[in-house]
């Protein structure tokens, strides 16, 4: 099951920048990889263009990390092709493909100095000073730790690790940087701190970066594209507000992000819109190319930020009325969860809102879902 | 572009095919294990095989197949019913017993003392364990004569205290062979079961007396069953080298009475009887063997990879 | 289940504690008597207490042909020993340590029963061999002996270390540019070091002391264990005796507590493994 873009589409903002039809640095084909008891890739597809940054999101054991570390080599694959810059890898050992890991917990050599473990791999391949030297004393300023530069690993803190095994493999220049979850074990203000700083970094030097995390925060902030993964498989690959805004089915609208889910049964339908009978009466949707077919029972997503609260009922579709039950306010916004009969819904407010002012839990109010913010779902 | 036929995999960054992995294996982990195999295993073939051959007139092997040597081991020799060696046999086998009973006596306050200090002096404590454990056998053996001899301070002090007669030595003789043989076996003890004392869960101890049992019951059903890993293994650590053990019976018994170790010795040397001696050699070799396979088990019961940290 | 008790276990009642210090005691009593002894002036066997203090019998020692041969037999065959151990016991613990497979247990008993027999059994078997192989028992029948029961020791320890080296490091030198052997040399031996040095130490201190298996692959040479055994039926060289004791004491033992100390509280201990 291959996942391809889906042209945008896009209610409102611009892509982050678009990279299509760069050259090819990562073509996947095929991949698959089995283990004793489970199957960890299943014929994956991917393409990753040159100098972007590409995210592989999803839930532990979703075989992002197995993805990632067969295209480094330090997995093998049970079917599939996998091709950096064009050459097929298969048969080419780790140390000798143009591609440098960062692993999540840093790998750092304990018995060399950072600057000697930044050295190692200018040193494998026989750079002579002094043009090792210039390298190292480079990519030591790029990470900002030169003034650690003659201590041991055991004497740096989490984040000074994190960055010197990120010195350690931009030094060589490789044309992708395979980066395993090198934030997880940051505290949360650390780890804002570097998401910004690998961002420009990657912007800065141009290289490939191929990102796994399990947080969808952290791929949405950085990534130019993402490849939701579940199971050995991708549910869904594109630019990050396209995944938001259109996610293909429940997994990934409720992975990136939170979604009201409607479910019920198309009554009519044309190439433009379709008519749901839901929990909360018939709901009218727009319709986009590309969405699945408009037949039976279908399921309509919608992001809490697009639930309208109204001050009054007035005319209009897709308006009806429901109970709050809770309000929870987070600053300069509230979550409102809301029954409406048999259908719960949370909708997410600014407290500057005239129709939300004094909103209070046991008040009814009116709500709206705009049919070009109803998303259809796969599943 | 077709795969390659052979299926490689990769470990830890390397590709190697299966033939590959197991090629490498064995080039490095051969040369040790055909040394042993050559210099140890196959010797203790030809000595199985020894020893269902027969005693030539001059005290050359004889090609001839026959069970007598083990039938003598069992007491049946050429001339009727001769308990010589089962005597022998028993003999190596209760002194054996003995060593392991007196030191399970004195290890365990020892390993129960040592865990209930405080961190550093625990470590001093172990560390003065050691410390005899790694000295040379001999030399403390040889200590021990000169200690117990005639002239030696204890036994000077032992007819001072009245329990020996006067100038009569504490060596050779029975004290003294367990004495040194609690001195040389003692650590074998201690370390593993002091290994197993430090994993104790109290707890278990304090419900015990908790639901009313007396100090004595505390310590049979709440403590015993949970230091038996570690009892067992320091008591198989003792029991099967105490079976070969000759030196110091012979250092401290006067030599007078001939051990498992003594008989071998004997049948390789001065009587020229090789596949006897072969027999005995392998009685030793079975004990040895099932010491360390019921060790094996017990090891990995507790969960501890086999073999390793007790030998 | 919280105890009420520290977490090394109740405190000893008084009793516990003499025993165990008088088990403690027994256990050092030979060695500081012949520590002792080493210095005193009385030539025979001696009495209580000491009659004076003296170094003459150290240099009487030092002044020993025999004394001397022998000290150097012994240190040249555990160096040959030691090196031997470390070569065999490093590549099989390399080729053992990463996976779990049907012979393992099988193995890691083959490594151990060298150390694991009777001196007898062990001597026996060794002399078989070299009668087989028709080679004279010499110094290097002593030495290729040796060998054979301190490749356990090295093994066991390089296994220890292994398990606790994580895969990362192997994988991102190979990430970073080395092949197999240029990471086994940069990065996994520079690990091993303190486990090399501990089995090393252990094996030297092993064959230094080693008795009865010497005694079946020697041939008319006296390493020095077999030297002191030959002094045990020479009441008058007591004094000289003492001395080269002692020596064998500091000798073997401190850098082999020194090993231990090092390697406690990781799951090598140095000690454990005789």
């Amino acid at each position: 099951m291959s996942a391809t873009t889906t042209d945008p589409p896009a209610d409102r903002a611009e892509p982050r920048r678009s990279l299509a039809g760069a050259p090819l640095a990562i073509e996947v084909e095929g991949l698959t990889r089995r283990f004793a008891d489970y199957t960890a890739l299943d014929a994956v597809d991917v393409t990753i263009r040159e100098g972007e940054f590409f995210s592989l999101l999803g839930p532990s054991g979703c075989g992002k990390t197995t993805l990632l570390r067969i295209i480094g080599g330090l997995d093998h694959a049970d079917a599939g092709v996998v091709r950096i810059g064009g050459q097929d890898v298969r048969g080419i050992p780790a140390h000798k493909r143009p591609v440098n890991t960062v692993f999540q917990s840093y790998a750092l050599f304990p018995h060399l100095s950072v600057r000697d473990n930044v050295a190692f791999g200018l040193r494998m391949k026989r750079v002579p000073e002094p043009d090792r030297g210039r390298r190292v004393e480079r990519a030591l300023e790029l990470v900002q730790i030169g003034a650690l530069a003659g201590r041991k690993p055991a004497q740096l803190s989490g984040g000074q690790k994190q960055r010197v095994a990120l010195a350690r493999a931009l030094v060589n220049e490789p044309k992708v940087l395979l980066l395993d979850e090198p934030l997880g074990a940051l505290d949360l203000k650390l780890r804002k701190e570097l998401q910004v700083e690998l961002l420009s970094l990657q912007r800065r030097l141009g290289i490939t970066f191929v990102f796994v995390t399990h947080d969808q925060e952290e791929a949405l902030v950085m990534s130019d594209r993402v490849a939701v993964m579940r199971a050995g498989t991708i549910e869904q690959l594109g630019e990050v507000h396209q995944l938001y805004e259109r996610p293909r089915n429940r997994f990934v609208g409720q992975f990136l992000g939170s979604v009201n889910l409607l479910e019920g049964t198309v009554q009519a339908s044309s190439p433009e819109e379709l008519a749901l009978a839901s929990p909360v009466g018939t709901l009218r949707a727009v319709r986009r190319p590309g969405d699945p077919g408009a037949t039976g029972k279908l399921t309509l997503a919608i992001r809490p930020e697009k639930v309208r609260l109204l001050p009054d009922f007035g005319k209009g579709e897709n308006r009806f009325e429901c109970l709050v039950e809770q309000v929870i306010y987070t600053g300069n916004a509230s979550h409102y969860h809301l029954r409406c009969g048999q259908q719960r819904l949370t909708a997410e407010a600014m407290n500057d809102a005239p129709a939300v002012r004094g909103l209070q839990p046991g008040q009814r109010v009116a709500v709206e879902l705009p049919p070009a913010s109803l998303i259809v779902l796969e599943d | 572009m077709a795969p390659a036929q052979r299926t490689i995999e990769v470990r830890f960054g390397e590709q190697l095919t299966r033939g590959g992995q197991i090629a490498r294996s064995a080039f490095t982990s051969g040369p040790a294990i055909a040394w042993v195999t050559v210099l140890l295993l196959l010797p203790m073939v030809g000595i199985l095989v020894t020893s269902v051959l027969s005693r030539g007139p001059y005290g050359e092997i004889a090609p001839v197949l026959t069970t007598d040597n083990y039938k003598r081991l069992l007491g049946f020799g050429l001339l009727g019913f001769d308990p010589q060696y089962p005597i022998i046999i028993a003999r190596s086998l209760l002194l054996a017993a003995g060593t392991t009973v007196v030191c399970l006596l004195a290890g365990f306050p020892l390993a129960f003392f040592i865990s209930s200090l405080p961190g550093r002096a625990k470590q001093v404590a172990l560390t003065l364990v050691v410390i005899p454990f790694w000295t040379n056998l001999l030399i403390r053996t040889y200590a021990w004569q000169l200690l117990l001899g005639p002239d030696g301070w204890l036994a000077e002090a032992a007819s001072a205290l009245g329990l020996v007669d006067e100038g009569s030595p504490l060596y050779p003789g029975t004290f003294a062979v367990y004495l040194g043989m609690l001195c040389a076996y003692l650590p074998f003890l201690v370390l593993p079961l002091y290994t197993s004392v430090e994993k104790i869960d109290w707890a278990i101890a304090e419900a015990a007396s908790d639901l009313g049992a007396d100090g004595p019951r505390v310590f049979l059903h709440a403590i015993l069953p949970q230091v038996m890993p570690g009892m067992v293994a320091g008591m198989i650590l003792v029991f099967i080298p105490a079976t070969g053990q000759f030196v110091i019976p012979d250092l401290l018994g006067g030599a007078k009475t001939v051990m498992l170790g003594n008989a071998i010795q004997q049948q390789y040397g001065a009587s020229r009887d090789w596949p006897f001696g072969a027999a005995i050699t392998l009685v030793g070799m079975v004990v040895v063997l099932g010491g360390l396979l019921v060790q094996q088990r017990v090891a990995r019961k507790s969960g501890q990879p086999a073999g390793e940290g007790m030998l | 289940m919280r105890s009420s008790a520290p977490a090394d276990g109740p405190r000893a009642p008084w009793w516990l504690a003499a025993m165990a210090w008088g088990g403690l005691l027994f256990l050092h009593f030979p060695i500081a008597v012949v520590a002792l002894y080493a210095f005193n002036t009385e030539e025979s066997a001696f009495s209580f207490p000491p009659k004076g203090f003296t170094l003459r019998w150290f240099a009487a020692a030092a002044a020993r042909q025999d004394v001397l041969a022998a000290i150097g037999l012994s240190a040249r065959v555990a160096l040959l020993a030691t090196l031997g151990a470390l070569l065999l016991g490093t590549l099989a613990a390399l080729a053992l340590a990463r996976r779990p497979f049907p012979g393992k247990d099988a193995v890691t008993l083959v490594f151990i029963l060298p150390i694991a027999l009777p001196g007898i059994i062990t001597g026996i078997a060794l002399l078989s061999a070299f009668r087989l192989g028709e080679v004279t028992p010499g110094f290097w029948t002593i030495a290729i002996g040796h060998a054979t029961f301190c490749v356990v020791v090295v093994y066991n320890n390089v296994v220890a270390r292994l398990r606790r080296l994580p895969h990362s490091l192997v994988e991102a030198s190979m990430d970073l540019g080395a092949d197999t052997f240029q990471t086994f040399r940069r990065v996994v031996l520079p690990q091993l070091g303190t486990a090399l040095l501990a089995g090393g130490i252990l094996a030297f201190g092993l064959s230094f002391d080693e008795i009865i298996v010497t005694t079946f692959t020697a041939g008319h040479e006296k390493t020095l264990p077999l030297w002191l055994l030959n002094q045990l039926g020479r009441p008058r060289d007591v004094p000289v005796t003492n001395v080269v004791a002692l020596t064998v004491m500091l000798v073997t033992a401190a850098p082999i507590v020194a090993a231990w100390w090092l390697t406690r509280g990781t799951e090598d201990v140095a000690g454990a493994s005789k």
